[in-house]
């Protein structure tokens, strides 16, 4: 490292490199500096109902992927000369009406509450998060013109908004996903815009401005990479609530459909024969509540572990 | 005055006012921030001028503003005879890498996601689009060492580092586009004396080692006299005096001024028991609606009558390169030829 | 007797990085009507120690460990909450740094001048009112009698200051603890307002202390002064003696940092590395380290007390520093702006 020529000018080009392999020998040198992210993930590890609720969380996504293919059973398969029995030997979760076994259900109803969560936050997480960006860094009209669609959007009935899609496109799941997408990116985007709003201030952003960057890489490495804490709090907490919704759509009929199910279907099937056989409604309910619990305690420890007030300054 | 725009660095009659709109009910107009108020400078190459004021006086808003920041009101900015403010806001970033800017908060002014060696990079390529590699690595860490860091380090992230060697970083960034005109506003005021010292040193060695123009800005007159060649004095959003670092300090003409540099604590209790102090009126006003004629009336501590109210005072030369906002009541003439 | 005696004072913060022993046995003492200056760069545990004689340090994660503070035959330390609510703003009132948060802003700064006096006094509003519009008065608030009925954002940042002195001298308390009162002002406010607690402090009799990082506002402000550094007081005595026979190697070093006092060619003196990391034990001198003057020797086990030289003039002589060599000699030596060591920067 220290036959790095001392004297190379800063002005133009270095001189001639008759250091080249020592810049290869600093590179190995280098300290590796431990960014803001590895802080934050220091900081979960030692949250331990962060960290469990984390380790359950996967176990379910295991459950439920997995799951279905190491099971003897079909889902759709009826029984009905079994009918609605309690759980046994044979029927870990008993059986429904139908005489479907509900471990199966259970499992593949999870694929597609999960999916369903996933997808929709991932969909509103990539159009809140640009949305957001370009409003907040815009400013002035540009903003104002972007905020006002997005509280035109908010004042829409949710459930009429659904039924006017439904009846355009016809029913899919996948129409679902968009659905319930384009109304969490709402949220989303009022966080990005003001997080974006409180960032633009900061002098290391009009540092950027002044060595001539372009908007979009401002955009892109300046401001969108520091609101991504709150995001990926926020987004933790979404998925829950789309998990709810799809369970509130499915209950009114514009959500899945039979044969198929999802945990919210599960659960309303359950509800409605809860008297007679309980354990219709006591397993999906688990499992779907445990699901919200996981990702709620996940998102607060996200919170204390990305906080900026607790990182190290 | 059009010779003047061969110089490095020329601002005529700048303005930068900030209207504040108007009350949603009554249609009024809530006022105009005249923040920068008419300002016209010189500034030769390789000069280091100091930009003293107080907080509120407009020396932040003029130094965004000769870095196009915020693009002036009015008035005109030449940076080796190319003018500034007349490129238009799309253009203007091709020509930002000629001047740099030097912020005060190091906290705040490195993105804390992005590793030094990363900041500096992106700066450097806005030079050299073509450095990668190798080539990129010995530029950064060159920068490195200029301003007296570790390049062993050059992998860390801003949070690591302590308050004086973040802005170490920030200098170094504002070095990589290799400026020819650097503003630093305010580097030391947010660090502790002897971290001041430091990057003080630092300063004043990369100034001559480069020849770099500088413009310096701080509330603090005794940094300013240490650093710069020439000093400008402004207050609400003008200059009332600008001259020799050794003169503004030590014979200002300005009442002003003298307040200014007799306000100053030294650290030397017999000095400070013994000098006499000029002690203002209140607070500096209001930028919005600024006081009328010689906008230093308000407070004022030497007898005047309401003409102090009306007349704007000239910006004259009253010695070779001392030049003064000539109130009869804020300069005393004998102080001017004295002095 | 002295009016205030501080014996051993210790505050630590038990965190989750570690115990920082912020103050770490801090003794002082000062009398009635005199200005003690306490300074010290950030972290050097100046505000901790005002904080902890207030008992305004928050617990958890503050903790005042040990140490004795008799005021009046008190201890302000082990006195009961009652009784201090019955001291603070009464007998002892602080300033706070920043002016435009330490006004309640939803009160006029009338209602906020008569609870400070009826609190402690029985006193009716209309006594009050005209005793906070003289005690504005008096700190040079243009008509008064108006402007008290006024809220804290329609003052400029002075002029709230001006309302914080008011409000903290309007009992008549016999110490006024001043936690950088001007350092968020401008130089020509700063010079009115030390200017303006100098006064007042002539006529009441108060005793000051004056926390601040700036050696000129010192200078010319008090009659003692305590230099800290990394939470213990290394230099001590009257202005004079710290400023024109400074003994310390770190009070030495300081001065020959601040550009007033340097010619204009010359190149200032930087003092190298960095504070030491409070939240591991110090061994022997805290600033030996960054000393321009060490010499060889094995560090002591625990850190060196202060000792009298004279005249109420007290260092912390740790024995291995040459008090001897001048800074012009090391800076002449040349570049005291090199490369810093690896693993200098402060590791999260």
């Amino acid at each position: 490292m220290s036959n790095i020529s001392q004297t190379a000018t800063l002005q133009g080009k270095p001189q001639p490199d008759p250091a080249g392999p020592a810049v290869a020998a600093m590179l190995e040198e280098l300290e590796e500096g431990s960014s803001l992210w590895k802080d934050a993930w220091a900081r979960l590890r030692k949250n331990k109902l962060a960290l469990t609720s984390l380790f359950l969380f996967i176990l379910i996504v295991l459950f439920c992927v997995v799951g279905p293919f190491l099971s003897p059973y079909d889902s759709q398969a009826q029984d009905l000369f079994v009918g609605a029995e309690g759980p046994s030997a044979a029927h870990w979760f008993g059986t429904d009406t139908l005489g479907r076994d509900l471990l199966v259900r259970v499992m593949e109803g999870g694929r597609i509450s999960l999916l369903v969560g996933l997808v929709a936050t991932t969909v509103s997480l990539m159009i809140g998060v640009i949305f957001g960006a370009v409003a907040g860094y815009m400013g002035g009209r540009v903003d104002a013109a972007m905020m006002r669609f997005v509280d035109l959007l908010y004042a829409l009935p949710f459930t009429i908004f659904v039924i006017l899609l439904m009846v355009a496109f016809g029913r899919s799941l996948w129409l679902m996903f968009v659905a319930i997408g384009c109304v969490e990116w709402l949220t989303m985007a009022r966080i990005v815009r003001s997080g974006v709003i409180g960032l633009k201030k900061q002098e290391f952003v009009e540092a950027a401005v002044s060595l001539g960057y372009s908007h979009t890489r401002i955009i892109l490495r300046h401001l969108i990479p520091n609101v991504l804490g709150p995001v990926i709090v926020i987004s933790t907490l979404t998925v829950p609530a789309v998990m709810l919704l799809e369970a509130f759509l499915s209950f009114l009929g514009l959500g899945v459909q039979p044969p198929f199910a999802s945990w919210g279907v599960l659960i309303n099937e359950g509800q409605q024969n809860m008297e007679i056989f309980p354990w219709l409604l006591i397993f999906p309910a688990f499992f779907f509540a445990l699901t919200l619990f996981c990702l709620n305690f996940l998102g607060d420890g996200l919170r204390d572990a990305l906080d900026p007030k607790s990182a190290k300054d | 005055m059009s010779d003047r725009r061969d110089d490095f660095l020329v601002l005529e009659n700048v303005k930068t006012h900030f209207d504040l709109g108007r009350d949603f009910l009554t249609r009024r107009s809530k006022g105009v921030v005249k923040a920068v108020d008419g300002i016209s400078l010189t500034i030769k190459e390789g000069e280091t001028l100091g930009l003293v004021g107080e907080s509120g006086c407009g020396k932040s808003t003029l130094s965004r503003t000769i870095m196009q920041l915020i693009r002036p009101t009015s008035g005109k900015i030449w940076l080796e005879g190319k003018e500034l403010s007349a490129i238009s806001d799309r253009d203007i970033r091709d020509v930002r890498k000629n001047f740099q800017m030097i912020f005060q908060d190091p906290y705040a002014s490195l993105n804390p996601r992005m590793t030094v060696l990363d900041t500096l990079s992106e700066a450097i390529r806005t030079r050299h689009p073509d450095s990668k590699g190798d080539d990129l690595l010995q530029r950064v860490s060159e920068l490195l060492r200029t301003v007296g860091l570790n390049p062993a380090q050059m992998k860390r992230y801003p949070h690591e580092f302590s308050g004086g060697q973040r802005q170490r970083v920030a200098i170094a960034r504002a070095l990589a586009p290799e400026p020819k005109l650097i503003i630093a506003d305010e580097p030391v005021s947010a660090l502790d004396v002897s971290i001041q010292s430091q990057i003080l040193n630092l300063l004043k060695r990369l100034k001559s080692e480069m020849g770099l123009t500088m413009i310096f800005v701080s509330h603090d007159l005794s940094v300013v006299r240490y650093i710069s060649d020439r000093i400008a004095v402004m207050y609400l959003g003008r200059i009332t005096e600008l001259g020799n670092a050794e003169t503004i300090v030590d014979d200002p003409l300005h009442i002003y001024t003298k307040a200014l540099t007799s306000a100053i604590p030294v650290p030397d209790p017999r000095a400070e028991h013994s000098r006499k102090r000029v002690i203002l009126q209140g607070d500096q006003p209001s930028p919005i609606d600024p006081p009328s004629g010689c906008n230093f009336w308000p407070r004022s501590p030497v007898e005047h009558d309401a003409q102090m109210k009306e007349t704007v005072p000239e910006f004259v030369e009253v010695a070779t390169g001392h030049w003064v906002s000539n109130c009869r009541f804020c300069v005393e003439p004998t102080a001017a030829t004295s002095g | 007797m002295a009016l205030l005696e501080v014996e051993d004072l210790a505050t630590h913060f038990h965190t989750r990085e570690g115990t920082v022993r912020a103050v770490d046995g801090v003794s002082f003492s000062i009398d009635k009507g005199e200005t003690l200056g306490i300074v010290g760069e950030s972290g050097s545990g100046k505000s901790v120690t005002c904080y902890s004689l207030m008992r305004l340090i928050p617990e958890p994660p503050g903790r005042i460990e040990r140490g004795v503070a008799r005021f009046d035959g008190q201890d302000l330390l082990q006195m009961s909450k009652s009784d201090l609510r019955h001291v603070r703003g009464d007998r002892i009132s602080m300033i706070f740094q920043d002016p435009m948060t330490s006004l309640n802003p939803y009160l006029r700064i009338s209602t906020q001048l008569i609870e400070a006096q009826q609190t402690h006094r029985d006193i009716d509003n209309k006594a009050a009112l005209f005793k906070a519009i003289e005690g504005l008065e008096e700190v040079g608030i243009p008509d008064a009698a108006n402007r008290v009925k006024s809220y804290p954002h329609e003052f400029s940042g002075g002029m709230r200051q001006r309302v914080m002195i008011a409000m903290a001298l309007i009992n008549e308390p016999d110490l006024l603890i001043a936690d950088e009162p001007t350092t968020a002002l401008d130089v020509t406010v700063q010079a009115q307002i030390l200017d303006i607690i100098k006064q007042r402090q002539e006529r009441l009799g108060t005793a000051v202390i004056l926390v601040t990082h700036d050696l000129g506002v010192v200078a010319g402000n008090c009659d003692k002064v305590n230099v800290m550094y990394a939470g213990q007081i290394v230099e001590s005595g009257s202005a004079e003696q710290v400023f024109y026979e400074a003994k310390h190697a770190y009070t030495r070093s300081l001065q020959k940092t601040i550009p007033s006092l340097q010619e204009k060619g010359q190149e200032l003196y930087t003092i190298p590395g960095l504070p030491p990391d409070l939240t591991k034990p110090i061994n022997g001198c805290a600033f030996h380290p960054r000393c321009p003057f060490p010499k060889t020797g094995a560090a002591e086990t625990g850190r060196p007390t202060l000792k009298d030289v004279g005249d109420g003039h007290c260092f912390a002589d740790c024995g291995y520093c040459d008090s001897s060599g001048s800074i012009e000699d090391v800076l002449a030596k040349g570049d005291t702006d090199d490369i810093q060591l690896p693993g200098e920067g402060v590791k999260a």
